[in-house]
Parts: C-alpha cells; sequence; structure tokens
C-alpha cells in the first residue's frame, strides 16, 4: 500500500532500504512491497492479460485477423462479431487481440530504449554539471532539432519498413525531452545533504548516481514513462502514414484507432474507435499502476 | 548568473549553425523534391526539369547549402516554390494566430494542470485522486480529434451554438480594436480547449508525482512536525522543490507554442504554423522547411537557455559553473 | 519530448485530416442521379444574399491562371476568369469570350471573333491583345509555370521546346554555363516571334485572333479555352517575375465575381461583378470557406455552408435531411493498380489478365464507394464522350477464371503456404501505395486478401505520396502501385499512354498500335470521327493491361437546397452557374 504521507513512520534517509545487508535483496524486499500495494499488483495482472492474451493471440481470436469479408462491412457488434465489424469485414475482436502485439511491444520496447538513453546521460549531465554537463546538453539541443518527420521520411524510403525500425527511430530521437527532466532532477538533487553525506561514506559516483540520486528522480521519469508509450502506441499509427510503421493488414491499435478517425465513425460507429481508445487507456493505465507502485516499492526512503 | 546567459548566448551561434547543416541535410534527404509530387499529365514534364535547374534543386548539396545560408544571412529566408510567396510574409502572416492559439492552451494547461495535480496530490487514492487519474489517462488515450470534433458538436453546431464552428475571425466582418480583439478571443475558446487538453493530462500526472516525491521529504516532515499549517506546508514549502519538472516542461514547450498544432488546427480551420509545416513537408518546399526548422531549433534552445535560468530561479542551491 | 511526441500523436491523427482532394466543380460530367426539385422557387430569382462555399484545403494564393498548381487555386481562379471557350452541358466547347469561332478547312487554323462587350474586372476592355498575352507568357523562355507543354501543337513550338530541352541538358552536363543557355534561349524565343510565331499566334485585328497548329490537333481547343489574364495589368513587368507581381495574388479577370481577398487559410471573399457579360450575378457576395472534411457536415447541416462535396461514406450522415440535396456525377479520374512490364511475372499478359479477374474490383465500388463510382476496364472514365464499355471485356470477380489463367502461364504449383510457384520461385509482388486517400488505403489490403486467395502473395507498402511518386515516376523502383488519375474533358491519352513522356514511361508497356491510334486521335477534330478510334484504343488497354484498372469514384456533392436556387447541376458540375443561382428572400 502506498501509505499517505503522514502516516509514515519517520526514517533516516541513509538508513536505506537499498542495502543489501538488511537481510532480503534489494529486488525481494521490492517485490514484497510490491505484492501489498494493491493497485500496482492490478496494473500488473491487467498488463499480464494484455500480454498473455497478444503472446495467444492465434488461439484467443475468434476470427482469423485479415479475413475480409465484403459483405460484412462496418456491422455494429453480434454474436458473431462481438465488437463488431471494420471497413473490410473483418473481426475487430480478432484484430484487437492481434494489435497488441505490436502496439505493447512498439511502446514498452521503443520507450525503455529512449528511457535508458535518457536516464543515463541525463543524469550524467546533472551530477557532474560543468563541461560534462554542457557538451551533452548541447547534444541534446542539437538531436532535439533534428526535424523528424523528413527523417521518417528518407528513413522509410532506405530501411524497408518493419516494426524494429519503427521502435528505433522513436528510441534514437524520443530521449531528448526526458534527458531534459531527468538533468533538472539532478541538478537540484545533487546539492542535497544525502548525496555529501555518501560522497564522505567514499562511495563512487555511479553508487551515487544510481543507487542515491535516481531513486529520488523516478517522479517524472514514471511519468515520461508512462506518457512515453501512449505516445508510442498512438504515433506507430502516424508513422504509418509517412510509410514507416507496421503495414497492412497487421493490426496495431493505433492504426485501427486512426483508419477510424471521421465524424461518421465517432456518431454512428462507435465500435470501430471505441475499443482500440479504450484497450490503449486500460494498458496506460495498467502501465501507470504499476509504475507508482514500482517507484514506491523501490523508494529507499520507506523501510518496513 | 549574466556571464552564464551571455556564454551560453554565445555557444548558440555555432551550435545553430552545426544544426542548420544538420537540418538543411535531413530535409534535402527525404525522397523527392517540391516538382515530384505534380503527378497531373497537363504539367509539362521538360518545363519541370528546366524549373529544376532554375531553383538549383540538383546542384551539389554544399553548393545550395552555402547559397541558403548566405540569404539566411542577410536576412532573406527565400521565396516558397509552391507558394510563390516571400517565406517571411507566409510565417509572419501565421505567427500571431499560432502564438495567440499556442499560449492561450498553455495558460490552460498550466492553469489546470498545476491545481488539481496538488490537489491530486495531496488527497493521494482519494476518489478524487482517482478520477482524475482516469480523466488524464483518457485524455491522453483518445485522440485530440475527437476532442476536437465533440466540442464542436456540443458546442458550436448541433447543441448550444456558443462558439463559432470555425476559423479565427468572422468571414467578410470588418473589426478593429476591442470587437476585434473579443471576436477572436471567441473564435479561440474552442481550440484552446481542444489543443489544451492533452497538455493539461501529462502536466497533472507530473506535478502530482513530483509532489508526492517532495511531500515525503525530511524537511516537509519536519515543518509538519513543526505544526505548521498543512496549507503553508504544501504551498510554501513542498510547490517550490516540485516545480523543477514543471520549469523543464515550460522550456521543453517553447518551441512548440509557435510550432503550431496540425491536428487542431485542421479541426478548428485555424491560420496557423502546424498546417503549413505539413503542407510544406508533404510538397518538401525547401525554403518553407529550412525558415520554419530554423525558427524551432532557435526557439529550442533558447527553451533550454530558460530552463536553466528557471531551474536557478526555483531551488538557489542550482549554480552553473 | 514534448514535441517529439506531440509531433508523434499529431501523425496518428493526421491519417484522417491530410490530403483529401475536393473535386474542380467546374469540371464535371454525367447526368446527377437526383434531379432537382426546385421547391419554392416559383416565384422568380430575387437578388441578394451570400453564397457559401467550401473546400477542404486551403488555396495557395496564386491566383494566376497560368502559375497556379493547385486544385484549390482553381476553385476561386474559376470563378475569376473566363476563357476563349467554355463547355455547354454536353461538354462541346462553345464561345465563351467570343462570338464566333470558326475552324479552316485543313483543321489546322482556328479564328475567334471576340465578343466586343466585355471588360475586365478594373473596366479596361478586353481585346486580343490579352489573348496573345496570355499564350505568348506560357511558351516564353522565362515562364515559371508548368504549362507550356499544352501548347506544343502551334507552328515552330516543337522546334523551340526541344531546343530549349536540349539546353538544358547541356547545362544539367556542365557542358555550358545557366546563363549562356538562357540568352541562347531568349534568341530562340525572340526568332520565333518573328518568325513562325506570327503564323501560330496571329492577331488580326483587336477582335480577331487566330491560332495555327503545324498538324491538326484535336485536344487544341480544350488548350485555347484556358482562362485569359490581362496583358495591361503585366505587360511590361518581367515575365520571369509574375508571381511577385500583384495581381497574381489579387487577380483582375472577366469572371462573374471580383476577387475580393484571401484571409491566409481562412476564406476568401468574392463580390458580383455587375458588367458580367452572361449576366449580372444575382448573389452579391461568395465565400470561399476552408472547411475540415469531417466538421462541414456539421456545418452544412446548421447552414453555415451551402455546398460540400462529400465523401461516399459521409452520405448517410445528411441524406435524411430536407434542406440538403445529394448531387453525383460521374467524374473524369479513376483509380488504377500500374504494374511494371518490365517485372519477370508481371510482364507476361496472362498473370495480369489473372489479376483483373482476381481483385473483386465490384466490392470497392459497392462497399467502400457505398456505390458511388463505377468499375473501371479501361482507361477512359465514364465521363467522357470516350466512353464506351459495352465492347470491353468487363472482367468480373472471377477467382476461378483467375487460377485457370495463372494455369496457363505456368503457375500450377502451389507451395506450404498456399502460394503459387514455378521453377521454385513464388508468384509474389510487392504493392506501394500512398496514404491519404482513405477509399485507396482500405482497397490494398482487400487487393492482397483477393490475390492471396488465388495464390499470389502481395506485400504492401504503404508510402507518403510524394515518396511514391518519385520511387515510381522517378526511380521506377517498383513492381506495382497504386495511383489515380484526374483527366482533362478532351480524352486524348497522349500525355498518359505514350512512351516517349515522362507518364506513359513509367509502367515499360509497348504497343504500336496504341502509340498508333492515339497519334490518330488527335488528327481528327470530329466528336463521331474520334470516337470509334478511343474505343479501339480502350480495347487494346483492355486486353493487354498496362495497369490493372480499379474504379472511378463519383463526385458527390451536398447543397443547401431550401437556400440555393437556380442550380443546373449537369456534367459541368453543380454550381457550373454561379451567376445565375439566388436565394429566396426569407433564407439571404
Amino acid at each position: 500500500m502506498a501509505t499517505r504521507p503522514e502516516m509514515e513512520r519517520p526514517v533516516r534517509r541513509r538508513a536505506a532500504g537499498t542495502r543489501a545487508s538488511d537481510g532480503l535483496g534489494l529486488w525481494a524486499l521490492a517485490w514484497r512491497r510490491l505484492r501489498r500495494n494493491h493497485r500496482a499488483m492490478l496494473g500488473l495482472y491487467m498488463l499480464i492479460v494484455l500480454g498473455l492474451s497478444a503472446m495467444f493471440a492465434p488461439q484467443l481470436a475468434p476470427h482469423d485477423r485479415d479475413q475480409i469479408n465484403m459483405v460484412m462491412v462496418e456491422r455494429p457488434p453480434s454474436a458473431e462479431h462481438w465488437l463488431g465489424t471494420d471497413e473490410l469485414g473483418r473481426d475487430v475482436f480478432s484484430r484487437l487481440i492481434w494489435g497488441g502485439r505490436i502496439s505493447l511491444t512498439v511502446g514498452l520496447v521503443a520507450v525503455s530504449i529512449y528511457m535508458v538513453i535518457g536516464v543515463f546521460l541525463g543524469s550524467i549531465a546533472g551530477y557532474y554539471g560543468g563541461m560534462v554537463d554542457s557538451v551533452i546538453m548541447r547534444v541534446t539541443d542539437v538531436v532535439m532539432v533534428i526535424p523528424f518527420l523528413p527523417l521518417a521520411l528518407t528513413m522509410a524510403a532506405v530501411l524497408k519498413p518493419s516494426i524494429y525500425n519503427t521502435m528505433i527511430i522513436i528510441g534514437v530521437l524520443g530521449w531528448t525531452g526526458l534527458c531534459r527532466l531527468v538533468r533538472g532532477e539532478f541538478l537540484t538533487l545533487r546539492r542535497r545533504d544525502f548525496v555529501e553525506a555518501a560522497t564522505a561514506e567514499g562511495a563512487s559516483d555511479l553508487r551515487i548516481i544510481f543507487r542515491h540520486i535516481l531513486p529520488n528522480a523516478m517522479a517524472p521519469i514514471m511519468v515520461a514513462g508512462t506518457l512515453g508509450v501512449a505516445s508510442a502506441i498512438l504515433g506507430e499509427a502516424g508513422l504509418s502514414f509517412l510509410g514507416f510503421g507496421v503495414q497492412q493488414p497487421t493490426p496495431s491499435w493505433g492504426n485501427m484507432l486512426s483508419t477510424a478517425i471521421s465524424l461518421r465513425v465517432l456518431i454512428l460507429q462507435p465500435w470501430l474507435w471505441i475499443p482500440p481508445g479504450l484497450i490503449i487507456f486500460i494498458a496506460i493505465l495498467s502501465i501507470n499502476l504499476l509504475g507508482d507502485g514500482l517507484r514506491d516499492a523501490l523508494d529507499p526512503r520507506l523501510k518496513q | 548568473m549574466t556571464t552564464f546567459v551571455i556564454r551560453r548566448l554565445l555557444q548558440m551561434i555555432p551550435i545553430l549553425l552545426g544544426a542548420t547543416m544538420l537540418i538543411f541535410l535531413v530535409i534535402k534527404m527525404a525522397p523527392g523534391d517540391p516538382f515530384s509530387g505534380m503527378i497531373d499529365p497537363r504539367m509539362d514534364p521538360r518545363k519541370i526539369e528546366e524549373l529544376r535547374q532554375r531553383y538549383c534543386l540538383n546542384c551539389p548539396l554544399p553548393e545550395q547549402y552555402w547559397s541558403w545560408l548566405k540569404l539566411t544571412l542577410q536576412g532573406d529566408l527565400g521565396t516558397s516554390i509552391r507558394f510563390k510567396t516571400p517565406v517571411h510574409e507566409m510565417i509572419l502572416q501565421r505567427l500571431g494566430p499560432t502564438v495567440a492559439l499556442g499560449v492561450s492552451a498553455e495558460v490552460l494547461v498550466f492553469a489546470i494542470g498545476i491545481p488539481i495535480g496538488i490537489l491530486a496530490s495531496t488527497r493521494q487514492n482519494s476518489w478524487l485522486d482517482g478520477l482524475t487519474t482516469i480523466i488524464a489517462f483518457a485524455g491522453i488515450s483518445i485522440p485530440a480529434f475527437f476532442f476536437g470534433l465533440l466540442l464542436l458538436k456540443w458546442f458550436a453546431l448541433d447543441g448550444l451554438k456558443l462558439f463559432p464552428s470555425s476559423g479565427f475571425m468572422t468571414p467578410g466582418a470588418k473589426l478593429s480594436g476591442a470587437k476585434l480583439y473579443l471576436d477572436v478571443a471567441h473564435h479561440l475558446v474552442l481550440p484552446a480547449l481542444a489543443l489544451g487538453i492533452t497538455g493539461v493530462a501529462g502536466l497533472m500526472r507530473y506535478v502530482r508525482s513530483a509532489m508526492l516525491e517532495v511531500l515525503r521529504q525530511d524537511y516537509v516532515r519536519t515543518a509538519r512536525a513543526k505544526g505548521l499549517a498543512e496549507k503553508v506546508v504544501v504551498y510554501r514549502h513542498a510547490l517550490r522543490n516540485a516545480l523543477i519538472p514543471v520549469v523543464t516542461i515550460l522550456g521543453l514547450d517553447l518551441p512548440t507554442l509557435v510550432g503550431g498544432a496540425i491536428i487542431t488546427e485542421s479541426i478548428f480551420i485555424w491560420p496557423g504554423i502546424g498546417r503549413l509545416l505539413y503542407t510544406s513537408l508533404l510538397e518538401r518546399d525547401y525554403p518553407v522547411l529550412m525558415a520554419l526548422n530554423l525558427m524551432f531549433a532557435f526557439l529550442t534552445m533558447v527553451g533550454s537557455l530558460l530552463a536553466d535560468i528557471g531551474y536557478a530561479l526555483v531551488d538557489p542551491r542550482i549554480r552553473y559553473d | 519530448m514534448k514535441r517529439f511526441l506531440a509531433t508523434m500523436l499529431a501523425l496518428a491523427l493526421l491519417v484522417a485530416v491530410g490530403c483529401t482532394k475536393s473535386k474542380p466543380p467546374e469540371n464535371n460530367t454525367d447526368k446527377p442521379s437526383e434531379t432537382n426539385d426546385q421547391t419554392g422557387s416559383s416565384n422568380g430569382p430575387v437578388e441578394g444574399g451570400k453564397l457559401n462555399l467550401s473546400m477542404f484545403s486551403a488555396p495557395k494564393g496564386v491566383f494566376n491562371p497560368i502559375l497556379y498548381e493547385d486544385q484549390y487555386d482553381s476553385n476561386v481562379i474559376g470563378l475569376v476568369f473566363n476563357g476563349l471557350l467554355r463547355n455547354d452541358e454536353k461538354l462541346g466547347w462553345i464561345c465563351d469570350l467570343c462570338e464566333s469561332y470558326e475552324i479552316s478547312a485543313d483543321n489546322k487554323t482556328v479564328t475567334f471573333k471576340l465578343r466586343k462587350d466585355v471588360k475586365w474586372h478594373d473596366g479596361k476592355p478586353f481585346t486580343t491583345k490579352d489573348v496573345a498575352f496570355t499564350f505568348r507568357a506560357m511558351l516564353h523562355p522565362d515562364y515559371t509555370g508548368v504549362r507550356t507543354g499544352d501548347y506544343t501543337a502551334l507552328v515552330g513550338v516543337e522546334a523551340l521546346l526541344d531546343a530549349r530541352d536540349q539546353l538544358t541538358t547541356q547545362v544539367e552536363e556542365k557542358k555550358m554555363g545557366a546563363e549562356e543557355a538562357q540568352s541562347k534561349k531568349m534568341a530562340d524565343w525572340e526568332a520565333w516571334l518573328a518568325g513562325e510565331g506570327k503564323q501560330a499566334i496571329n492577331v488580326i485585328d483587336d477582335h480577331t485572333i487566330s491560332f495555327a497548329t503545324a498538324e491538326p490537333y484535336a485536344p487544341f481547343l480544350q488548350q485555347l479555352a484556358f482562362s485569359i489574364i490581362p496583358a495591361h495589368v503585366f505587360e511590361g513587368s518581367d515575365i520571369g517575375k509574375m508571381q511577385d507581381h500583384p495581381a497574381t495574388k489579387q487577380p483582375v479577370g472577366t469572371g462573374p465575381y471580383k476577387f475580393v481577398s484571401y484571409v491566409t487559410d481562412q476564406y476568401v471573399e468574392l463580390t458580383r461583378y455587375d458588367d458580367f457579360h452572361l449576366g449580372k450575378p444575382y448573389i452579391p457576395t461568395v465565400i470561399y470557406k476552408i472547411a475540415n472534411q469531417d466538421v462541414a457536415i456539421g456545418q452544412i447541416k446548421s447552414g453555415e455552408i451551402d455546398f460540400l462535396p462529400l465523401n461516399p461514406t459521409d452520405v448517410a450522415l445528411v441524406e435524411s435531411d430536407p434542406n440538403i440535396t445529394i448531387y453525383q456525377r460521374a467524374d473524369f479520374g479513376y483509380q488504377y493498380m500500374g504494374l511494371n512490364h518490365d517485372h519477370p511475372i508481371l510482364k507476361d499478359q496472362k498473370v495480369r489478365q489473372a489479376l483483373m479477374y482476381a481483385i473483386n474490383r465490384q466490392a470497392i465500388v459497392n462497399q467502400l464507394l457505398r456505390g458511388y463510382g463505377t468499375v473501371m476496364n479501361s482507361h477512359m472514365p465514364p465521363a467522357l464522350w470516350a466512353y464506351d464499355p459495352s465492347s470491353l471485356n468487363a472482367y468480373g470477380y472471377d477467382p476461378q477464371k483467375a487460377t485457370a489463367l495463372l494455369a496457363e502461364a505456368g503457375w500450377t504449383q502451389k507451395n506450404s503456404d498456399g502460394y503459387l510457384t514455378k521453377d521454385g520461385k513464388i508468384l509474389a509482388f510487392t504493392l506501394k501505395y500512398p496514404s491519404g486517400n482513405k477509399v485507396r488505403e482500405a482497397s490494398a489490403p482487400l487487393i492482397q486478401a483477393n490475390l492471396k486467395e488465388v495464390g499470389i502473395k502481395v506485400d504492401l507498402q504503404m508510402m507518403e505520396f510524394t515518396t511514391l511518386a518519385t520511387t515510381v515516376f522517378d526511380e521506377r523502383d517498383m513492381d506495382a502501385w497504386l495511383m489515380g488519375w484526374s483527366l482533362t474533358i478532351d480524352p486524348d491519352p497522349g500525355a498518359i499512354f505514350l512512351p516517349n513522356n515522362k507518364w506513359g514511361r513509367v509502367t515499360g508497356w509497348i504497343s504500336a498500335r496504341n502509340e498508333q491510334l492515339i497519334a490518330e486521335g488527335t488528327r481528327k477534330l470530329k466528336v463521331d470521327e474520334r470516337k470509334p478510334i478511343y474505343v479501339e484504343w480502350a480495347k487494346i488497354l483492355n486486353e493487354e493491361l498496362p495497369y490493372v484498372f480499379l474504379y472511378s469514384q463519383n463526385v458527390v456533392d451536398g447543397v443547401r437546397s431550401d437556400r440555393i436556387q437556380g442550380l443546373k447541376p449537369d456534367a459541368r458540375g453543380t454550381l457550373w452557374n454561379t451567376w445565375e443561382l439566388w436565394i429566396p428572400k426569407d433564407k439571404q
């Protein structure tokens, strides 16, 4: 349970639960805390369900996801087609299950790539400051100004469109904002007492950065990550528009949603946009719940 | 601080120069040119070749870059190949409406996002927190396009006809002074709402989580222990320290204020930079693309500098050496 | 990151917003499916009111007929300018700015007697000087537009353009400096003006002018119908800088409506021209609003706009509205799947015919177009007088026939995935198609699924339009692609199917008979002489299949019929007679 601040027992910061000497390993301890957090566990379970259903899509989908049926076009939900059919008479429910494969992979992998880059560079820049900071941040500025759309067009023409290229382009270009965010946190955190204390204890720079400061900077990182997954899932469809994303007939939540965008669908055919919209909502909500829980579980200040 | 700012401004010159080279390269590498999208049997292919030569589209890239740079340094952004209009005019025509929309949406984002984020954090896990979380994530997972359409349906077309359905001002009405501003403001409400919604959702989450983080810190607890009123604790001590990510986001948003918003502009027929950028991308209108990207590059760097200044204001312990 | 993510989010939605093109209202054919019931129009036309038209993308603001490149600019140009000729309801050519015209016995010279009562919007008289200026400007070496090629038939122009082309090539190969080439072009031009040019464009007096072609050339009347620009406005300024001329943004024409202003990305305002030569318009003001396609449906229902081109799928949203009448007519364009005839599999005619049988094109028309369209079996779309499907093979959906044809071509083995193979190779190709047109986007997976049923493997690759255009027409790096043509009233298909030009070259399809018939079709001037030629030509395409022809989508327009009276929708469009339209007093 993520306890309300006023109910926490006061603990000294440096008596950090991150120490292996507490008897339990960091991860084991975190897991124990996480298990007690119902919201986080709900998020975890929902993610597992989504992941499993995507993994076992061939077994779970009631219809062939690409089966076109031009006499059953844009039909509302029925016993045969639980979530209706799309503009080519394909089963929306089956495509939704399959769509998770692309969307969850792109969302999670691409965002992980840029989280790693962004967090690493941001931490280094913010911690060391001076020249290191200056160089990293100017590089970030330059990467930030690369015009993304023409680059996507070029890469679409040079590389064959694939989900991997999609993840790479999002991953390689997406880290800059997070890098600034993390650096901003580090700028303020590195002046705090506990860092000086750790330095005095002779902890190595890397240990200070990743064990002492980073856990305190997790809040915006988690938010950025969750928001990032949502944009990657939706944005993947935009990349297909430029010839870069996953190609038809492969479904993804993003392309299902984006082909549904019109006044007619909004008013007359809600089964074409609500299911993909709702599932993206569930996915990011779960990621967020789990993320919040993980942050609490890994929080060095909470010791139980 | 002053020397820091001056140093950074000086640094900006070579970096901006390098950035323009990179931007130029990326833009030119995209397949096609301003004429290759003209798939129309009535357009003379031989004349098109001649025009390509006239615009030096087949010249070596360094030569093209150099002539662009020379003109730009003289303050000439060139003429659009497809609009056949000087680029600075095109940008200026759209800059006002773009900034008006961008700033109103941003004000909305901060005016709603920050208080709700704080409220949610002080009542963590309450129904209010849950509700705002759900609304925030719904806002993020459902395309802005639908919000735009729904807003129009409810407030401009079918339902309450409170606001105009499109445009920047009333067509044909020759207004001036305060009436003009009122008219523009009237047109601005719905697009600003539509554009702001996703931003509100995001900022709310940042503020909430940053506040939660700060509220657990020792000094906040100390403040509480000293018996300070909760309000004072939250607003005087905690909030200030939760503002670091907010400052970062403000800095990151600076280029988007003039960058426009393609979707919102398209739904509400707002004469903004976003649509211009998109059209010129699809048509490979190089002079326009270069000018816009140069502008974004400059603002990105200014935003980065402003954020650094902002950090120091929020947290006096932060120093740049 | 915010900007990056915002861009990505935006992109996700652009699929809906980007790249929808409206059709020009003045260019259309075939009878409307529903006739206009003129309820309440018993009390004759009255003046007053405001006509609110819509278009889905902003014009570029290049309102100069010889310079514009964009369909949306042409919407405005159509109201402001006139040509020497206009169309009658059967799309024949009748006088607009002329009193009469005459074609010489050898079919090579057209002489126009101009109307004497026409004035430009600024009050200056309209004369042959304007006519000659317009056509000469498009041939001038400094001209920065792309319409020169339409006038190749004029006496001496072909040689002039060939010489220019060679000079351009020499500059490209660095054998000559750009300035030297330009001065040579100017010298050639002066020589033409002093020589053959005098015959080609011959100003006889202020109101008589003739044009001469080297050979009889049927599409020539259409090219001469081009909008005339005012010589007195542009004369004396540099042709090469015409795009910077104020009159390019602020046009002066002879049309029913005078240009008032264009508010960037918002609307174009026009006001009636009292001295319009076909009669003073009833409606004083026209506003051409830029509208979002989805929002516009709400706007026409609420009465904010009076006219709206509709997507077939959106008809359901307005058809029950008693105030809105829907008109449809056949279009001048069609969609096709282009084939690379150098591809080892697609070069086989039997395979191409199998593709025609295997793709359920009727389903595209019935479902994706909601019936608002026609299946195409050759090049000529239904709007053209050259359209005659009776002699064509209809290639009805027939997978068995496709299988049989593929077997004849040697594709008999099937691999474990169900795809046909021959000599160890799979019957497979990649289909590239552009994003932006929703019907076309949806047709790609349908084609893929249909072809899979007969054992053909198709990989789909969606691309941004300009990228695809470059890949196909400049690099020829494709097996098959989806695209469409938007054609002109004159059916001459030379620009698209003659292998000596950019568009005709792309398939790699060569047929001597094709070239012969196209040439023959342009040498006869009468419709009834030309039609059999095009029917025969269309049959060749129908059999040899340079493309897989798909469908032609109808133009569907919604009009506020409670407001707009006086409509005569026909092949020319729904609102072609703008100056005759009127709005009842109580609706103004």
